[in-house]
């Protein structure tokens, strides 16, 4: 698998949030018809369910669904239990972080962040997944 | 209780917008010419806090900050559609930054969904009031934080 064939998710209720990573994504040849979007967990895990993903790009915040709660989900499906998630946002309890570390996720986004943080992460993780 | 002040919340505002738009803001100086149409809301709460921030904005701020953001120009988005989901986006990124400031690293940080409002109601008895105005190129954001503490209800 190249950066450009991956399918990327991103999980985030903010539209111009989705955006922004969209755009970073673009930067790292990510082409559009290989990033899809949901507006919080639950949309999400209907999403991952029915299409072969990558890599997840997961708020926690969110209307519904919490990126936590859709975290707990998948990786209690064994067909889902090993999907690459990245956390974007704007925790900074250690104790939850080191939590998030035990359910798998692989990496980690401060918000507010720039493009390039996010395209240098986008490029690290597609390196890692080949 | 950790301090939070004006000049810290101005401060983290700041470095905030840099970040996510590349504004470079300011303190305002005629905070009175300030006509914003554009307002948010979300709750936090930590430790023995439970607290408000709202977020005012003039058009061309929220413009900016949008077209900042999606590395377009100001006229190809919408005040109204970016703008607004960005205003909303900031007040979340800056609960998080209040949040660490009062020190979220070691202790639960509990932050609402950010809404739109339709004005910033006035301060609330026995709230402590935090409000600083930013400029940009003559636009300006205006950050107020009505902070209650549970202790003092």
């Amino acid at each position: 698998m190249t950066t450009a064939d991956a399918n990327i998710l991103i999980v985030d209720d903010s539209a111009i949030i989705r955006k922004y990573i969209r755009l970073a994504a673009s930067r790292v040849g990510l082409t559009d018809e290989h990033v899809h979007e949901a507006e919080n967990g639950q949309v999400a895990l209907d999403y991952v369910s029915s299409h072969p993903i990558d890599i997840v790009f997961l708020d926690l915040n969110m209307p519904v669904m919490d990126g936590e709660a859709f975290l707990r989900c998948i990786r209690a499906k064994e067909e889902l239990a090993e999907l690459p998630v990245v956390l974007v946002s704007t925790e900074c309890n250690e104790k939850r972080l080191q939590g998030f570390k035990g359910l798998g996720v692989i990496g980690y986004l401060h918000k507010p962040f720039q493009p390039e943080q996010l395209r240098e992460l986008i490029d690290r993780i597609m390196r890692g997944l080949k | 209780m950790n301090a939070l002040t004006e000049g810290k919340v101005m401060e983290l505002t700041c470095s905030i917008l840099e970040n996510m738009a590349f504004m470079m803001l300011e303190e305002a100086v005629d905070v009175d010419a300030m006509e914003p149409t554009f307002h948010t809301r979300i709750e936090y709460a930590i430790d023995q806090e439970a607290s408000e921030v709202f977020l005012s904005a003039t058009t061309g701020f929220l413009e900016e900050l949008a077209s900042g953001m999606l590395s377009a120009e100001p006229e190809d988005v919408s005040a109204g559609e970016e703008g607004l989901q960005a205003l909303q986006e900031l007040s979340n990124v800056i609960v998080g930054e209040i949040g660490r400031a009062l020190g979220a690293e070691s202790t639960p940080l509990i932050v609402g969904l950010p809404e739109v409002i339709y004005d910033i109601p006035t301060q609330k008895e026995g709230t402590e009031c935090l409000d600083c105005v930013l400029d940009s190129m003559g636009e300006t954001l205006r950050v107020l934080v009505h902070r209650s503490h549970l202790a003092e209800r």
